[in-house]
């Protein structure tokens, strides 16, 4: 950086290339998309055998390089724009001291001196001749300087003096600029491989790490994000922004904007999913890295007498724990992306509006089947005990995963002509047992955090569509007490919580009587579950979940009660698609379709 | 059936042959419609609906998006094909719902694949479509690792 280099600088030629790489980033995030939710979508949903297996592995491949492309376009896009921030006060303060320089008819040479002309009183009949200023940071030297303009005779010469000092201030700033700025560009030239690898994306979220810090200053002088983050403010917020901003912020941070109710869904999607591919390639770095569990466990201390060897106790107290939680955070994880591999075979585009594998204990995932900003019916399933982020996809069915894509497929049957989005919700700590779910403290954590997601639902789908889709909450076991306290959290909307509230084997829901949870009559609807809880169920009441020992499958509660036996049917048909049918009713507001008890 | 009782089976091939039974259905229908997109997905079939266990395939789909005397005759069409094309009718009339909605429930008879149907008519003006809705499931079965 010298003062050729800073003269001829054009901070916009950075701000435009920033623009391009934004380019990159949108073309490579819609080509992402339609890999998955178009092509691999199609071929899963028409195709079977191995060619198509190996078909689909290959554009899973492909459809992670895009992914990685667009996040680190991102990012460089990112840093462009706020070199171009940072080193812009530098600029503007060169070329006026240049323009000062000019005006007054000095001249500016290669290196930054200033030329001046003779000027002033004559002294022996002769002007006080010219020369040239070099300009100085130094406090000290240029303390110097102005006393030696103090007794020249030529005026021009502290003019010139403070042009040149000027021009040297705005070098060095810019060459402070510059040398930050510079390694992190390098840091972001990709490896010429063809594979994104684990390592890449590892990387990727170093290279996120490292440009949050650089562009800290920048980032302060765009809008931050609100503090008191209610959805209806951090929507304002969001909204606010220019395309560039929300770019910045999504390339900066992915799992702020991920994790903020209000968000338009497809923006909440987008950074989640970021984080979920960095995330992943971390965390199979850092297992890799774990070395093996010695294979000697057990040390003879005589005959019939065994210890744990020293070595073992040594692998177990330092890695144990965190290998067990990076396998389970990457099981959830697979399971994720194995949802995303489905879109196409029966299912409708998915959004991750919600990843965190440190969130809650045992982790954050909220998935939906369709995008609830746009839907017309939209249903959010709060699962129960046991639930966790290493378990929501698990076994042949998918566990909680397949529960909303079943009863969207259900729901989609019942109102074909309309839009519909499930949502599986696991934003909370779920108890890990039965004698835990007795402990009401686990709902009062969670009931809050799902009113706000409630309210940010509504929120994102008034931005979208100018309305509100028709809502129904569904908690199973446990996930019903969750509800509960949701709808006597204080929300940030008027009105009720939800539409409909379908609670299936509840425990209790901190209420005794259904009209407490703010609904319109008619609308809380309670069924035994297929997995027939009545343990936990009765043990619920007995411990009091229920206020006044009153659980919702009790009368007196005054909810609708809801068939959930399937003896009326043939031979396959069982409480789970009983089930099904009748959550399907509600959510599609096919009310007399429900079967009562 | 006991759970050491039921049968393995490749689960893709079972979601196929369920798939196939549902093209069969709407061809016993006779009638063009719109039709929903969807494929048939994996279901537990034991109570406590856990991960390990038994499964089967459940296919829900419906037929839309024309006028109700169609649907209404087509629903009778397939009442009389039923039985003539390897199903077994085990019930009909108005379902248990307060719509009285008419229902056939039927069981192929290789008893593989359970089928329910329902015609749901909606009046002139209402801001819902008919349609049948037909849904079919298969036998449980253990998946094939």
């Amino acid at each position: 950086m010298d003062f050729t280099t800073l003269k001829s600088l054009k901070p916009s030629a950075y701000e435009d290339a920033a623009g391009g790489y934004q380019a990159a980033v949108a073309m490579a995030s819609r080509t992402k998309d339609e890999i998955e939710n178009g092509i691999a979508a199609a071929l899963r949903g028409s195709l079977r055998g191995e060619a198509a297996e190996a078909a689909l592995r290959e554009l899973g491949q492909l459809r992670k390089n895009f992914h990685y492309i667009q996040i680190e376009c991102g990012l460089v896009s990112t840093a462009l724009r706020a070199f171009a921030a940072d080193v812009l006060p530098a600029k503007r303060k060169l070329d006026a001291a240049v323009a000062d320089a000019v005006a007054r008819a000095f001249t500016v040479g290669p290196g930054g001196s200033v030329g001046y002309p003779a000027a002033g009183a004559e002294v022996d009949g002769r002007l006080p001749k010219g020369g040239a200023a070099n300009g100085t940071t130094d406090e000290t030297a240029r303390a110097v300087n102005r006393q030696a303009a103090g007794f020249d005779p030529n005026p021009n010469l502290a003019y010139a003096q403070d042009c040149a000092d000027r021009i040297a201030s705005a070098i060095e700033e810019a060459t402070a600029v510059d040398r930050k700025w510079a390694p992190h560009l390098r840091r972001l030239e990709a490896d010429d491989d063809l594979t994104v690898s684990a390592a890449d994306l590892a990387d990727a979220a170093d290279d996120m790490d490292n440009l949050r810090g650089a562009a800290a200053s920048y980032l302060d002088d765009l809008k931050a994000p609100p503090k008191d983050a209610t959805p209806e403010a951090n929507a304002a917020w969001w909204h606010a922004l220019t395309p560039e901003e929300q770019a910045d912020y999504l390339a900066l941070f992915p799992d702020r904007v991920g994790a903020m109710d209000g968000l338009p869904s497809d923006v909440r999607d987008e950074a989640n999913r970021t984080v979920l591919d960095e995330r992943r390639g971390r965390y199979q770095l850092e297992l890799d890295a774990i070395p093996p569990e010695p294979a000697d466990r057990l040390r003879a201390l005589g005959p019939d007498v065994v210890a744990y060897s020293d070595e073992w106790l040594a692998w177990r107290d330092k890695y144990k724990d965190r290998k067990e939680h990076l396998e389970a955070s990457l099981k959830g994880m697979d399971a994720i992306q194995a949802r995303f591999d489905r879109t196409g075979s029966g299912l409708p585009e998915a959004y991750l509006l919600g990843f965190d594998p440190e969130a809650n204990g045992d982790g954050r995932v909220i998935l939906a089947n369709g995008n609830p900003d746009t839907a017309d019916h939209t249903a959010i399933y709060v699962p129960g005990t046991k639930s966790k982020l290493s378990r929501i996809g698990d076994g042949d069915t998918f566990g909680d995963l397949g529960r909303s894509e079943r009863l969207w497929a259900t729901s989609q049957s019942m109102a074909p002509d309309r839009r519909i989005s499930t949502i599986t919700w696991l934003d909370y700590d779920a108890p890990d047992d039965i004698p835990h779910a007795t402990m009401s403290s686990y709902s009062d954590k969670g009931g809050p955090t799902l009113r706000e997601f409630l309210d940010g639902n509504k929120t994102a789908h008034e931005y979208s569509t100018g309305s509100s889709a028709h809502t129904t909450v569904i908690g199973h076991s446990y996930g019903s007490t969750v509800v509960g306290v949701a709808t006597r959290s204080g929300g940030m909307l008027d009105g009720s919580m939800a539409d409909d509230i379908v609670v299936a084997g509840s425990p209790g829901m901190r209420v005794d009587r259904a009209a407490d949870l703010g609904l319109r009559p008619g609308h809380v609807w309670a069924m035994g579950a297929s997995w027939d809880d009545q343990v936990v169920r009765q043990g619920g009441r007995l411990v009091g979940l229920g206020d006044n020992l009153t659980i919702p499958t009790d009368e007196s509660f005054g909810g609708n009660i809801v068939e959930s036996d399937s003896t009326d049917h043939s031979g396959f048909w069982n409480r789970n698609s009983t089930s099904l049918r009748n959550q399907a009713a509600v959510v599609t507001e096919n009310f007399e379709k429900v079967e009562l008890e | 059936m006991k759970d050491f009782e039921v049968p393995v089976r490749d689960a893709e091939k079972v979601q196929q042959a369920t798939e196939r039974k549902s093209s069969q259905i709407m061809e016993l229908l006779g009638m063009k419609g719109k039709l929903t997109q969807s494929g048939a997905l994996p279901s537990p079939c034991s109570e406590d609906g856990s991960e390990s266990g038994t499964l089967q395939a459940y296919h829900p789909w419906s037929v839309y998006g024309v006028p109700n005397e169609e649907l209404t005759s087509a629903m009778g069409r397939l009442r009389e094909r039923l039985p003539k094309n390897g199903w077994r009718i085990i019930k009909e009339g108005p379902d248990g719902t307060a719509s009285k909605a008419p229902q056939i429930v039927a069981d192929s008879t290789d008893k593989e694949f359970s089928a329910d149907i329902r015609l749901s008519v909606e009046p002139a003006g209402s801001d819902k479509t008919s349609l049948i809705e037909v849904t079919v499931v298969s036998a449980c079965f253990r998946k094939q690792k």
